[in-house]
This record gives C-alpha cells, structure tokens and sequence, in this order.
C-alpha cells in the first residue's frame, strides 16, 4: 500500500491527539487529588504535607506538557489535516485561524494559558501567595484546555 | 535604554490597561543599559491594585497583549503591590536602577 501525504497527516494528528489525552488525564486526575485544598493561598501551600506537593508537582508537569503538546503538535497537526497552508506561519498566525475556525475561543485567552506555563518554566522567585495564585490559574486553566481540545477533536473527526 | 518607542509605549499602555491607571512601570537589567546588547526584557511594574490572585490575573493580560502586540518576546515581570509579602532583593534592585517606561 502505498501512503499519501494526507495519511501520514491524519497518523500525526491522531498521535498528537492521544498524546494530549494522555496529559489531560493525568492532569485532571492531580486535580482531583488537589481537591480538598483548592483555592489555594499562601499560608495553605506553606503548611501542606508531601503527599499533597506531590499531587501539585504533577498538575504543574502536565499542564505544561499538555500546553506544550497543544501548541506545537497538535494544533500544527490539525491545521495540516484541514488543509490550511500555514506550516511556515509564526504561531501568531496559527492561532488566529484556529480562533476563525472556532477551535480557540480567544486567543488571549491562550496567550494566557501560555503564560501560566511559562510562569512554571522560569521567572524570579516568588513567595508562597504568589506561587498559590499561579497554581489556582493553572487549574482553571486546565478545564479550559479539556475545552479547547474537545473542539480540536471535533474538528479533526476524532 | 535599548527599546523601540513602540515597545515603550505598548509596554506602558497595557501595563495601566492591566495593572490601574496609577500603575508605574520601569525597565532594567540589561536592556536599561545602553552598552550592552540583546537580553531579555525586565520589567518592574508598580501598582496600588491588590490581591494576589488578582495581581497574578493582571499579569497574564498584560504578558500576553504585550505579546499579541509586539510579537513574541522574552519579557520578565515582577510586580510590587501593597499586600505583596515576600521582598526580594531584587525588587530593590529594579527600583533603584530602572528606567520609568
């Protein structure tokens, strides 16, 4: 058999696809296990036991891989298989046909969800108020990437 | 100061959109120095708005319109508020040596 472009398309999308999943289900799961302290605040962050920390560090592991799987993987992935000539586009440009197409509802609500990723990836040392702050967005943020990757499946024909 | 008059003035914009008309922001670090080249951009940003989920929420609009605006950059921020606890040293630094956009 021989395979055209366009199956080699489909095989990427669906493997970023199952990649995301996979991120999303663990972080979900971290969220539930978080359950029992969120909101956070300062003082809650400062007094939690290891366990707890535990749970946190993998909210925070895959909401920055899922973020990261999203935006360059699967969104390039799904724009290939809707045949959108946009492989050589800044990412600026990726997102707003994304956006046209309705997969993203805003995005500088993206943006966003960038930004709290890469809070977790570098920035000066903050207290523990500012470090609860960044971990209540994260999972807000969370729920609102389950969203925006249920529409990408709907889109793709998942 | 090694920034474009756009970049200033889009930095400071969204910085009141974001942080309150009364919001300061200053530049330092390596792109506040004339004689050197290229860096991140090292944003100090003062502000009587308080609350830290709210300080954290104006920070991710403020990154990110910057960055739908001006393109994709490097851009660090701390912000000093009212009930912010926590005082590195850095916040000192920045004041002292930063440059109000």
């Amino acid at each position: 058999m021989i395979s055209t472009n366009s199956d080699v398309d489909a095989l990427r999308f669906s493997d970023a696809w199952q990649e995301c999943c996979t991120h999303l289900v663990h972080a979900k799961y971290a969220l539930k296990s978080m359950d029992a302290f969120l909101p956070l605040d300062g003082q809650k962050l400062s007094s939690l036991d290891l366990e707890s920390i535990q749970d946190i560090d993998q909210l925070v592991y895959r909401y920055s891989k899922l973020q990261d799987s999203m935006g360059s993987k699967l969104f390039p992935a799904l724009l290939k298989v809707l045949m959108e000539p946009l492989e050589e586009s800044p990412m600026l440009d990726k997102l707003n046909k994304l956006e046209k197409l309705g997969v993203l509802p805003s995005v500088q609500r993206w943006q966003k969800i960038r930004e709290i990723r890469n809070k977790f990836a570098h920035d000066y040392p903050e207290g523990d108020e500012m470090k609860a702050a960044v971990l209540n967005a994260a999972c807000s943020g969370i729920e609102e990437m389950a969203e925006v990757l249920a529409r990408v499946g709907k889109a793709g024909g998942v | 100061m090694r920034i474009t008059e756009t970049e200033r003035r889009v930095l400071r914009d969204e910085a009141q959109k974001a942080f309150g008309a009364d919001s300061k922001v200053f530049l330092f670090g390596s792109r506040a120095d004339d004689a050197r080249r290229g860096g991140d951009i090292d944003l100090l940003v003062e502000t009587g708005k308080t609350g830290h989920d709210a300080i954290f929420e104006a920070q991710l609009r403020f990154l990110a319109r910057v960055k739908l605006a001006l393109g994709e950059r490097k851009i660090d921020v701390l912000v000093d508020y009212p009930d912010r606890k926590d005082r590195p040293n850095i916040l000192r630094l920045a004041r002292s040596q930063g440059v109000q956009l």
